[in-house]
């Protein structure tokens, strides 16, 4: 994996290991037709290790953007991530690749398990190409699926594929939880279950959470908060109290 | 809309187009070649006033021929006389048209070579063409002067020889020589093909002679009398009551066969191939036409899943069932013509090569390409039909779609549990990628079962294609080199003394003989006859090897007959029955011959014979059955080594000696002519080929587009593309390999079938396919898939993770 060199002067905020995440001055300007739509404009901030992280922005803020190119799966038009003082915007498509692999944990608003593998083969999915995967039967037993391991993703509530989904992201073993709209598709307390075990997963492994919403009160979890409007970055809020996941309301 | 979702998929479009244009082209192109040749042919019998019935006599007098006239039914009668004769081959000129079919070179047709072939001699009236078997005169003209030594020949003849009006035939009759001025080129209904026998393939060894009637009748010493008789009868006459009076007339006059003309060797020959072209116009097209009409299913099928929404839209917006449906039968039917036009063209030229094949082969007059309508508008209606039914099929379900329903995110699928998977210890063996690859085969039944069925029927096709060419190579290679060990067979002018073959061996570069009796015979089970050659063989013969059934050689039996397998096989004879045997002594020379011999004989064996259906007997049994002494019509020879050719021309210029086959001259010929056989198994595999890929492309395709979502998320997750293409790869080999066992069992049974389907009375398909064929067969279709995993892969290269994952459907 190529290395880039890590940045001369530590910016406020970030502990001596340096930043998880340095994103600086990050766009993407998207061709749509013969008009150029700016879907993030310049964004600039930094995650640490071990941050739970809330992205909040209406739909079309440009959020999910953000989300992807941090994660690899996009490219910025513009500016630099770097991830562990390594610069991900240079790395290649196979580079990428392992920079998903191996780092990152995904988890989707729509779940996107595989129909026909069972809970446990979903798991087992990620697990396989993880250098260093946790063990699949303590991971399914942390998000409460022990006994429906063997259980097809339709035989499952949407709530039960999501924490599915969280596992298949945890097993892999990865620095950081990238999780875009983790509870857009479930009701109130299914989706407070999803937070409480995005929460416990933080705190008890130390894992960066971010949480990309639309949903204004789940914001109040993070510890970071980073609110996006119209693909620009209005406001970083480093949150000292944090809300527990049962305090949140909507 | 249409056009945009063409353009969406046109690769797989295209790979269904091209499916249907090579099926349609195959199905042009026979059924093509099929009506020209079925329609010229019985133009020509038509209009050159084939025969209906021929009888053998041996003196039949012209007052006889005008009672047969008489008799209710009949509306012709000729007599006329036909006789085997020698001649010498005429000196081959320079830059003559070597055929393609006639290649055959034996002893060397040098300018000077003096090399004896045989000739059928017929008789003509001296002034006028018969009226029954009429000729088509191609060159020079009918008698046209008084010198009653002029003579006609057939065209096939003429043209390996170049020969042109005035050469000179030197033929030798009774011993003498007697030669002929070459009058014109013919050719005539009775001899659309000329061989000898079905087993002879050396066309320049033979040919067709005509001469006047006078001339035949003084030279061959047959006083105004005749040993043919050739009948037509009128239309819806009683042939049978007919026929019936006819052989009772003849009875006194030396009677001894009766045939249809159904049984007349070039109509029994050009009939099989009419009847083989049509198989071949209905069941190679077909499995073109069941596959892309299954790619066509798979592929609507997933098309409406995906467009599951729009239809909803489009229902709720208030179009018809009719109207929907229409929208994508329409796109099948599109398909079925953007193969199909072009495949008319295609089709033309391939029938018009396919044409000029058989007119290299057979000599029809006016067997010309020509546009045959029906044939345009069955290759449209079955193009269209297979693709309506496959698409109806299909999109039928659209109806029952309820468009509140449809515009509703689709349950996700659910998953089960696959059989293999209950089988612990052979699914621990697996890693998980595996399992994953199998879970993913076995998630679409149907599509799986369609995509093994796709995959057997192109290995069925491949197997096919090369059992033509495996089967025979296996006859004519156990014929030739297994069963027959001489060098050369000698044909003696007339009968000898057995003891009188050692003096061959006297001959330079002989190494050894023995003597051999070959007779016509007919061999006759119930109502069923047929007409084949006795070997009489001394019982410690060395150069004729016998395979019984099961393939073990076997001795020669003192006394009975043994009867080739094919024979028995086609008249239901086992060993131990008792079938009549009937020749006539004698009759190896013209009709100084005369004592008829009808027997009942026991089948002692039955042995495989591959190019021929020849029946056996030791020395002693065939005295047995003729009561005479041992004699010799023939003789088998071994040349020392590198002096066959010598042998064979000294050995001709002795006048006891009428011929000299080469066993390798024979098998070469043979040979020569699966040239063309090699052509058609290239073309059938090219176009196999692109069978095999326009299924695997397509299924991949289909899958790749239904898993986007799947795919999209394993990327994310971190599986390189690699990885993906790994496991779409691997799926497809293992699907393929699914399909060999299947593929290779139907492909036997086909084989069979067609075995059957273009055997005859006079030639049987062994049924062979060598392992080579079947690994071949696996290869190719495992080299579609890989070709196809090549061009499917680039779908993945430009899989968009955020776009996929961005929408639920």
């Amino acid at each position: 994996m190529e290395k880039s060199k890590p940045p001369d002067v530590l910016p406020a905020g970030v502990s001596e290991k340096g930043p998880l995440f340095d994103v600086r001055d990050v766009s993407k300007r998207y061709r749509m037709g013969e008009v150029f739509v700016d879907a993030l404009k310049t964004a600039t901030f930094q995650i640490k290790h071990g941050d739970f992280v809330v992205v909040l922005g209406p739909s079309g803020s440009g959020k999910s953007t953000l989300l992807n190119i941090m994660g690899g799966m996009d490219t910025p038009s513009g500016g630099k991530v770097f991830f562990n003082g390594n610069d991900i915007t240079g790395y290649n498509e196979n580079q990428l690749t392992m920079f998903r692999r191996h780092k990152i944990g995904f988890v989707f608003q729509f779940y996107n398990l595989m129909p026909n593998l069972t809970a446990r083969e979903n798991v087992e999915l990620a697990a396989e190409i993880s250098p260093s995967p946790l063990d699949i039967d303590m991971v399914l037993e942390k998000v409460g699926l022990k006994d429906r391991s063997s259980n097809f993703p339709a035989q499952m509530s949407g709530g039960e594929q999501q924490r599915v989904a969280i596992a298949r992201a945890v097993s892999k073993n990865p620095e950081v939880l990238l999780c875009d709209e983790p509870t857009g598709a479930l009701d109130y307390s299914t989706g407070v279950l999803i937070l409480k075990l995005l929460h416990r997963i933080n705190r008890e492994t130390g894992k960066t959470v971010i949480i990309i919403t639309h949903n204004q009160p789940i914001a109040r979890m993070g510890n970071m908060i980073i609110k996006i409007h119209s693909g620009e970055i209005n406001e970083i809020i480093r949150n000292e109290n944090p809300a527990a996941p049962e305090e949140v309301v909507w | 809309m249409l056009l945009r979702e063409i353009l969406n998929a046109k690769s797989q479009f295209f790979a269904v187009a091209a499916v249907m244009f090579f099926g349609i082209t195959l199905f042009y192109s026979s059924y093509m070649a099929y009506f020209s040749l079925k329609e010229s042919v019985a133009a020509y019998y038509e209009r050159y006033n084939f025969l209906d019935y021929y009888a053998e006599a041996r003196n039949v007098t012209p007052e006889i021929i005008k009672k047969i006239k008489e008799i209710e039914g009949v509306s012709e009668a000729i007599g006329r006389i036909s006789a085997e004769i020698n001649a010498f081959a005429p000196p081959k000129k320079e830059g003559a048209v070597k055929n393609a079919f006639i290649s055959a070179d034996i002893g060397g047709t040098g300018k000077n070579s003096i090399r004896k072939i045989t000739l059928r001699l017929i008789s003509l009236p001296d002034r006028n063409l018969p009226e029954i078997n009429s000729l088509l005169v191609q060159q020079g003209s009918y008698f046209d002067s008084d010198n009653k030594y002029l003579c006609l020949v057939n065209n096939k003849f003429a043209e390996f020889y170049d020969l042109k009006k005035g050469d000179t035939i030197k033929t030798i009759i009774n011993l003498r020589q007697c030669d002929f001025k070459l009058s014109g080129v013919v050719s005539g209904p009775e001899f659309i093909i000329a061989l000898k026998s079905i087993t002879s393939p050396l066309s320049d060894d033979f040919g067709i002679i005509y001469v006047k009637e006078s001339a035949a009748q003084q030279i061959l010493g047959y006083e105004s009398s005749y040993n043919q008789v050739h009948v037509r009868f009128k239309k819806g006459a009683d042939a049978k009551s007919a026929i019936d009076k006819i052989e009772k007339m003849l009875k006194p006059y030396g009677f001894s066969n009766g045939f249809d003309r159904d049984k007349q060797f070039s109509y029994k020959v050009i009939s099989e191939e009419i009847k083989n072209l049509q198989n071949t116009a209905l069941m190679f097209p077909s499995v073109f036409l069941f596959v892309a009409a299954t790619i066509i299913y798979i592929m609507q099928k997933r098309l409406v899943n995906n467009q599951r929404t729009q239809i909803g839209v489009m229902k709720a917006f208030g179009y018809s069932n009719a109207a929907v449906l229409w929208h994508y039968v329409k796109y099948a039917l599109l398909m079925a013509a953007t193969g199909c036009v072009p495949a008319l063209f295609a089709g033309y030229q391939l029938g018009s090569l396919l044409l000029n094949v058989y007119n290299q082969v057979f000599a029809i007059p006016e067997l010309d390409p020509k546009i045959y309508w029906k044939v345009v508008g069955m290759s449209l209606f079955i193009s269209f039909a297979f693709s309506f039914l496959a698409s109806f099929n299909s999109v039928k379900r659209i109806s029952r779609i309820q468009p509140a329903q449809a515009m509703r995110t689709e349950p996700p699928e659910a998953g089960r549990t696959i059989f293999i998977e209950k089988i612990k210890p052979v699914w621990n063996c697996f890693s998980f990628s595996y399992k994953m690859i199998f879970k993913n085969i076995f998630r679409n039944a149907q599509r799986t079962s369609l995509n093994v069925f796709g995959i057997s029927a192109t290995i069925m096709f491949f197997m096919i294609s090369m059992f033509f060419a495996d089967s025979i190579d296996f006859a004519f290679n156990s014929q030739f080199f297994e069963f027959q060990k001489q060098d050369y067979s000698v044909i003696f002018s007339r009968p000898s003394a057995a003891a009188d073959v050692m003096a061959l061996e006297s001959v330079g570069g002989v190494a050894s003989a023995e003597p051999v009796v070959q007779l016509g015979v007919e061999i006759i089970k119930g109502w069923q006859k047929r007409e084949t050659v006795l070997i009489g063989l001394a019982k410690s013969n060395k150069f004729t090897r016998l395979i019984d059934d099961d393939l073990k050689p076997m001795e020669l039996p003192d006394e009975g007959i043994v009867i080739a397998h094919m024979l028995a096989r086609s008249f239901s004879i086992k060993k131990g029955d008792m079938i009549t045997v009937k020749t006539y002594i004698g009759n190896f020379k013209l009709k100084d011959a005369s004592r008829e011999i009808i027997k009942r004989v026991r089948v002692a064996a039955i042995a495989k014979q591959y190019a021929g259906i020849n029946c056996f007997m030791s020395e002693k049994a065939l005295k047995d059955f003729l009561g005479e002494g041992s004699f010799a019509t023939g003789a088998y020879i071994k040349t020392q080594k590198g002096r066959g050719t010598e042998v064979k021309k000294k050995l001709l210029e002795y006048s006891g000696i009428d011929e000299v086959q080469g066993r390798l001259d024979i098998y070469n010929a043979f040979m020569d002519q699966l040239k063309f056989m090699k052509v058609f198994v290239t073309i059938m595999i090219i176009f196999g080929g692109v069978m095999g890929f326009a299924i695997i492309f397509n299924s991949t395709l289909i899958s790749i587009m239904e898993r986007m979502r799947e795919l999209a998320s394993l990327k994310v997750l971190g599986y390189t593309q690699y990885e993906l293409k790994r496991l779409l790869f691997v799926e497809n080999i293992l699907i393929c390999a699914f399909s060999c066992a299947p593929g290779a069992a139907v492909g036997y049974l086909m084989c069979e079938f067609v075995g059957y389907l273009f055997s005859n009375d006079m030639f049987a398909l062994e049924i062979v396919i060598y392992k080579k064929t079947y690994l071949i067969a696996f290869f190719l279709v495992f080299l579609c898939t890989v070709i196809a995993g090549l061009a499917t892969g680039r779908s993945l290269n430009n899989l968009d993770m955020v776009e996929v994952l961005k929408s639920r459907e």
